[in-house]
């Protein structure tokens, strides 16, 4: 891995674990609103961050 | 909901994705805690009736969960930076080594007695990530800087953190301090001693604890000793802080016997004297106890919690959690934030000893970022996953598959529940919370002591935090190991597994003994 893809790589965990912590909070909205459009979204968001998580080593 | 082999593996799945591909192929707490969820998620959907609602409120709950335990570790980390920027971690070794050349004392002290002070004062994964680099100064192994303090603090787990996981075990199952905690202190002073042979063990092995045998006998009965009488008197709440507080002490006499005393070690002066080196902790244990025990103060922290409530959630094959709030976060009281004032003001204290270089600020900023980030990501994703599992049922699966299996044998069985809970988790309070009701009906329908069985429980729990992939993260990320978590676990789950059997073996014993 080059010295750019790895920069690449940490500034994408960073961005998926401050998706990962947030993302909940608009999960928690979209259900109290019923809004199943929104869940799906967002539970799609979180599976991204743990796929981002799951193959950048 | 219908307990069948299938079931029970599919409901096992996760741990076993996470376990074979930290243990088996050494990969990082992130990756494999991002594989764990991804098959919590999809044998959840498939297999226990999870909808979509479920598993947004599993997540919500699961990162008010991580900000808890995120709070406490960059809180940590950046107290670690704000030290480790002045030369303090250097100085502490050399200084230590000064006041006894015994390794096995300097073990003691700093991965046995110095990790359960600060689980005492502070828990969730600060014994580790704070004593693991002062053991890598020393000169001891990454590894074994790891593994000693995750091994050596664990039996303070229940009575520290100011009683938090014996609390929960109270909550939960509506049962009085008076009962539970003799059998608990009774339980987790024996692992009080084993935990020590474990911390010396893994280092030096048999030989080394032979050399350690006087010094573990005389601090493991002071700690165990001053545990048990804090605990059964009312003051349960300051159990593994004064037991420890008392160990501290022991240690300084223990150094000055004969087989332990040796000739002092001569080595490389640093500009800072150990005092100094140490000055960031003392502050952190003042403002620790200010915050914890002054009653105005801890009040006046306390004033802003932040808190969500969650509705009555099912899944589509019945199980059900019930409504209640999230685990709330207490702003300016919450044991980071203490760590912050703490950080703060060592920061504070050293730059106007002149102890920084120029810019020395941007660097703890710069170090506390790079740490922190593959730690938080490894443990968001267990946490989350851990959610999913309680939400669609899949952990009480798991608990009462044990139970049903090994029937007349359960006592045995019974802290390997509260260690499976730790496990994946990373707490002794959530696997009480967890499993503590399941544990105490399962013990009445068995007619055995609840009292015994929910020890067991919450000793388990507690052992458990030598092998929770969540604090080994966070340990390894000090000492240069983050991403590469597997040997460290591979160390501390063969001592994890032999101290629960023991335990198992004192919880038959104690069921003969104390009939329901």
């Amino acid at each position: 891995m080059t010295a750019l893809m790895k920069k690449r790589a940490g500034a994408i965990k960073k961005l998926s674990l401050v998706v990962m912590l947030a993302a909940p909070f608009g999960l928690y909205l979209a259900a109290q609103a019923g809004s199943s459009s929104w869940l799906y979204l967002l539970l799609g968001v979180m599976g991204l961050s743990m796929l981002a998580n799951l193959l950048l080593d | 909901m219908e307990l069948t082999l299938i079931k029970w593996l599919l409901a096992f799945s996760p741990i076993a994705v996470v376990l074979v591909l930290m243990i088996g192929f050494n990969w990082g707490g992130g990756r494999a805690g991002a594989a764990g969820w991804f098959t919590a998620v999809i044998v959840s959907l498939a297999a226990f009736g999870a909808t979509p609602e479920l598993l947004a409120y599993a997540q919500v709950k699961g990162a008010l969960l991580s900000l808890n335990v995120l709070y406490i570790i960059w809180a940590a980390l950046l107290l670690y930076q704000v030290v480790n920027q002045t030369g303090a971690i250097e100085a502490i070794g050399l200084g230590i080594e000064r006041f006894s050349a015994d390794k096995v004392i300097q073990l003691l002290i700093f991965g046995w007695v110095f990790s359960s002070f600060l689980q005492g004062v502070a828990g969730y994964g600060v014994p580790i990530a704070v004593v693991a680099p002062l053991l890598a100064g020393l000169g001891f192994s990454p590894v074994v800087a790891v593994a000693v303090p995750a091994i050596g603090h664990s039996w303070s787990v229940t009575f520290g953190s100011m009683g938090a996981s014996f609390q929960a075990l109270m909550a939960v199952t509506g049962l009085s301090e008076g009962y539970l905690a003799p059998w608990s202190a009774l339980m987790l002073g024996l692992a009080t001693f084993l935990c020590g042979l474990g911390a010396v063990h893994v280092y030096g092995g048999w030989r080394l604890m032979g050399h350690g045998a006087l010094a573990l006998a005389i601090i493991g009965l002071v700690m165990a000793g001053t545990q048990y009488a804090l605990a059964t008197s009312g003051m349960w709440t300051l159990g593994g802080f004064g037991a420890s507080l008392a160990g501290l002490a022991a240690c300084l006499l223990v150094a000055r016997l004969r087989p332990y005393r040796g000739a002092p070690a001569t080595g490389p002066q640093t500009g800072m004297g150990l005092g100094w080196a140490l000055s960031a902790y003392f502050i952190l244990i003042a403002v620790v106890s200010l915050g914890v025990l002054a009653p105005p103060v801890k009040a006046f922290l306390g004033q802003l919690k932040l808190s969500l409530m969650f509705p009555e959630i099912e899944s589509t094959a019945g199980w059900v959690v019930k409504a209640g709030p999230g685990k709330g976060i207490s702003v300016f009281g919450h044991g980071g934030a203490l760590l912050a004032y703490a950080s703060v003001l060592s920061y504070l204290v050293y730059a106007a000893k002149g102890f920084y270089q120029p810019g020395a600020w941007r660097q703890v900023l710069t170090q506390t970022i790079k740490s922190g980030v593959p730690t938080s990501l490894g443990i968001v994703s267990m946490v989350c996953f851990a959610m999913i599992m309680d939400h669609c049922g899949m952990t009480h699966l798991l608990a009462e598959g044990i139970s049903q299996v090994f029937g007349a044998a359960y006592p045995f069985f019974a802290p390997w529940v509260g260690l499976l809970g730790a496990f994946m988790t990373g707490s002794n309070t959530n696997s009480n919370v967890v499993f503590g009701v399941l544990q105490q009906q399962t013990a009445q329908l068995a007619g055995l002591s609840a009292a015994v069985i929910l020890a067991a429980q919450t000793t388990g729990g507690a052992l458990g935090s030598m092998i929770a992939p969540a604090k080994i993260i966070v340990g390894c990320s000090t000492v240069g190991l983050a991403g590469k978590e597997g040997p460290v676990l591979r160390a501390t789950i063969i001592y994890g597994l032999i101290i629960t059997g023991f335990i198992g073996l004192a919880t038959l014993l104690a069921v003969l003994l104390s009939p329901a």
